[in-house]
């Protein structure tokens, strides 16, 4: 007997919506990427500036909004200062702004003094090469059109290389443009988040050194979530995962035992 | 034998090609120590003998005679026949959809050569081509590829660059308005060429549903699992840019895809030679 | 115009190896005149988006609505966003967060539909390969979840190294995304790079025209 399409969508929905809207959460363990991420991140001292860059559209936010709004909290934990920008995505800057602000307001951290957002230049790959060799022809004003050169990160960082680390949130390719054209053109350290989809891809560089640490889809920023003691929508979103996952492998089962039983007739 | 290079049939002749390839191999065997001194002048030295190497492949290849280049069978490559036949049989038109890179991305220039080469079997069969595009140059490149293949096989009433347009150029809006097309036509044979994001298995799977053969090419290596799942065939890899170039059988084209066989056999060769070396 | 490929091919290979100011500042440039270029597609596609649209509607197809809707919809986001601008907070502003980004989302939420129906309909055992494949995924898709740190919680016993978990999928799956993964995405890397390389080169020296056209 064959399932129908319609089935499988219908539970799939109730296996999602159950586990969000009751707030299920399961412990998870992190693994070796994400620990790396932490420390990472935790390796910046007090005063550091690191470089956030947001590259990914909105309708993937539900997978990397977590990961920014954890990394935030985290980087704003140590007093370390934010330049958030997305130069090679011009859809997301309103929303970035509105993540940083919120996560910035829980940590009493001011704009335009601990953190910076700057958003969307064009240029994409021009913009990333100007800014290794001077940071204020790219950028001359931040998001909110506040210039740059009456602010305090004017003094301090005159090129992208004066940041101390540079973290991709994207889901995309553009992870290895920011490694082609700012870590190994200018020497920046990087770390990215991606989706789940795209993860598989970076192993690559993580493997090779190029990223010192990676947090992959939903999974890593609830994994980085339980590094940093907080209960975000990262972790709240793996029971709906988990049922997923499980709805996903009993439908291979199933269409296993459909297959063999066929086969058998 | 044929001549390789027939007049007025390439851009640099013969003689001019196998100055560069014998100075290429010079370069690249001295750019590694040459390359020591000259930091000044010189940026991405670690990657300059490679691509020298590779250079030199592509122009030696071009120049040196090879009898007859014999090309493995691809099975993608011959089902798009079949696929453009099947849906002569059931009276439905083929879908083509180019990707979400455009012009001049090297995937959009190989997806708009393999589109000539199916609108050209189109063409014989008497088939329409639908093809909506996210670029409006790729859509150009596309109308005048699929001009040029019905006009030789001197089929003019099927030319309609109506049938080649613009949707949008944001991922989601583009699967769903392919989506909404595929279920308005219900094309029998739908083919994917170019490189695609999260969008492929909606694209994919949704065109399964209908019941479309559907044959891919992409280098995006992260989607070709989903390719896999949900298409009758997919062009792996390099595959995808070498594909038009078997359909042509052209005998230049074919010394490239020999040239990148042996860019290959160069690559493994360096990556045992680095393996080795770190064991010393 | 092959000429102008060849030069500028050139030109442009040479820019990335050799330190020359005036390479680097013309590379440059060329990436400035090649936003302005595409601000013209933007022109291309706005026509041919409406002139199809407006062919619908003259042929009064089945589906008229649909094309009423774009041609509303564009319409107004560019009137009222020439008048009244584009910053945060304003219509176009909330037309995009209140609807463009949900309606997005749920598009790209649908692949959770479909991952589900093409594990049902493809995943089967069908020869040695597909078993491991389908082991493989398996492994991945139990330690991508909770319950695969249940399991190795579960199934940790002590030894002299140190504690060790007997059934551990997350570290299963870490090996298999770190080492088969990594090697076969760098076997292709390697050759999309070099078909990459080679249809450009094919392109510079005007072995390759369809894009011409």
């Amino acid at each position: 007997m064959k399932i129908k399409r319609q089935y499988i969508y219908a539970v799939l929905f109730i296996s999602v919506v159950i586990p969000l809207a009751t707030g299920l959460t399961f412990k998870v363990r992190p693994g070796p990427p994400v620990k790396k991420f932490y420390s990472a991140v935790n390796g910046l001292n007090e005063g550091d500036y690191a470089a956030v860059t947001l590259s990914y559209d909105p309708s993937t936010k539900a997978e990397l909004n977590p990961m920014v709004i954890a990394l935030c909290g985290h980087l704003f934990s140590r007093d370390v200062k934010i330049i958030m920008m997305n130069p090679l995505n011009n859809s997301i800057g309103n929303l970035g702004y509105e993540l940083i602000t919120r996560a910035a307001s829980l940590y009493g951290k001011k704009e335009n003094d601990d953190y910076y957002f700057l958003g969307y230049v064009p240029g994409e790959k021009s913009a990333l090469q100007n800014m290794g060799e001077d940071f204020y022809s790219v950028y001359s004003k931040t998001f909110m059109k506040a210039e740059l050169k009456d602010l305090p990160l004017y003094r301090d960082i005159k090129t992208i290389a004066d940041a101390k680390m540079l973290i991709d949130i994207s889901d995309g390719n553009s992870t290895v443009d920011l490694l082609t054209y700012v870590n190994t053109k200018y020497g920046v350290p990087m770390a990215a988040g991606t989706t789940a989809i795209m993860a598989g891809e970076y192993y690559t560089y993580l493997n090779s050194g190029q990223l010192l640490g990676m947090l992959g889809g939903l999974r890593g920023a609830a994994e980085y979530e339980t590094m940093l003691g907080v209960n975000g929508k990262g972790r709240r979103g793996m029971a709906a995962q988990t049922f997923a996952h499980i709805l996903v492998l009993l439908l291979v089962l199933a269409g296993n035992i459909e297959y063999f039983s066929g086969r058998r007739k | 034998m044929k001549r390789a290079f027939r007049k007025n049939d390439t851009f640099i002749p013969e003689k001019i090609l196998k100055a560069p390839a014998a100075l290429l191999l010079i370069l690249t065997a001295s750019s590694s120590s040459a390359a020591e001194g000259a930091e000044h002048v010189l940026a991405h030295t670690e990657t300059l003998p490679y691509f020298l190497m590779l250079l030199a492949s592509f122009f030696i290849l071009q120049t040196i005679r090879i009898k007859k280049i014999k090309i493995r069978e691809i099975p993608a490559v011959r089902a798009m026949e079949e696929a453009v036949g099947r849906s002569t049989e059931m009276g439905k038109p083929v879908l083509f959809i180019t990707g979400l890179k455009p012009i001049p991305a090297v995937s959009a220039i190989a997806a708009v050569n393999i589109l000539g080469e199916v609108a050209s079997v189109c063409a014989s069969y008497n088939t329409p081509i639908v093809s909506p595009h996210s670029n409006s140059f790729t859509m150009l490149a596309a109308q005048e590829e699929i001009r040029e293949a019905f006009q030789k096989k001197n089929n003019f009433e099927l030319i309609n660059s109506s049938r080649i347009f613009f949707v949008t150029d944001s991922q989601f809006p583009f699967a769903a308005s392919v989506n909404s097309i595929t279920n308005e036509l219900k094309p029998s044979a739908i083919f994917y060429m170019g490189t695609f994001y999260a969008e492929s298995l909606i694209l994919t799977e949704y065109g399964q549903s209908q019941g479309a053969v559907q044959i891919a090419g992409t280098d995006s290596v992260a989607q070709m699992p989903f390719f896999i799942t949900s298409c009758d065939y997919l062009l792996l890899g390099e595959e995808f840019f070498t594909a038009s170039a078997i359909i042509k059988n052209d005998e230049k084209e074919l010394r490239t895809i020999a040239a990148l066989d042996a860019a290959k056999i160069v690559t493994m060769v360096l990556l045992v030679y680095s393996f080795a070396r770190s064991f010393l | 115009m092959l000429i102008i490929v060849l030069i500028g091919g050139i030109l442009m290979i040479a820019q990335y190896f050799l330190n020359i100011p005036f390479l680097n500042s013309l590379y440059k440039k060329i990436l400035d005149w090649s936003i302005v270029i595409s601000i013209f597609a933007l022109v291309i596609a706005i026509r041919s988006l409406l002139a199809r649209q407006f062919k619908a509607i003259r042929e009064r197809t089945e589906h008229i609505v649909l094309p009423l809707t774009t041609i509303v919809s564009f319409s107004a986001v560019v009137i009222i966003g020439l008048i009244w601008g584009v910053g945060e907070g304003g219509f176009v502003d909330t037309v995009y967060k209140k609807f463009l980004v949900p309606m997005q989302a749920a598009i790209f939420s649908l692949l959770a539909f479909y991952i589900a129906s093409a594990s049902y309909r493809a995943f089967r055992a069908k020869n040695f390969s597909s078993i491991v494949l389908l082991a493989a995924a398996s492994i991945v898709i139990i330690g991508r979840i909770p319950l695969g740190d249940a399991l190795a919680d579960m199934t940790t016993v002590t030894l002299k190294s140190g504690p060790f978990a007997l059934i551990d999928f997350p570290r299963w799956a870490e090996w298999i995304l770190n080492v088969p993964n990594v090697g076969i995405k760098r076997a292709f890397a390697f050759g999309i790079t070099i078909g990459i390389v080679f249809t450009s080169l094919k392109v510079i020296f005007g072995i390759e025209r369809g894009y011409l056209k």
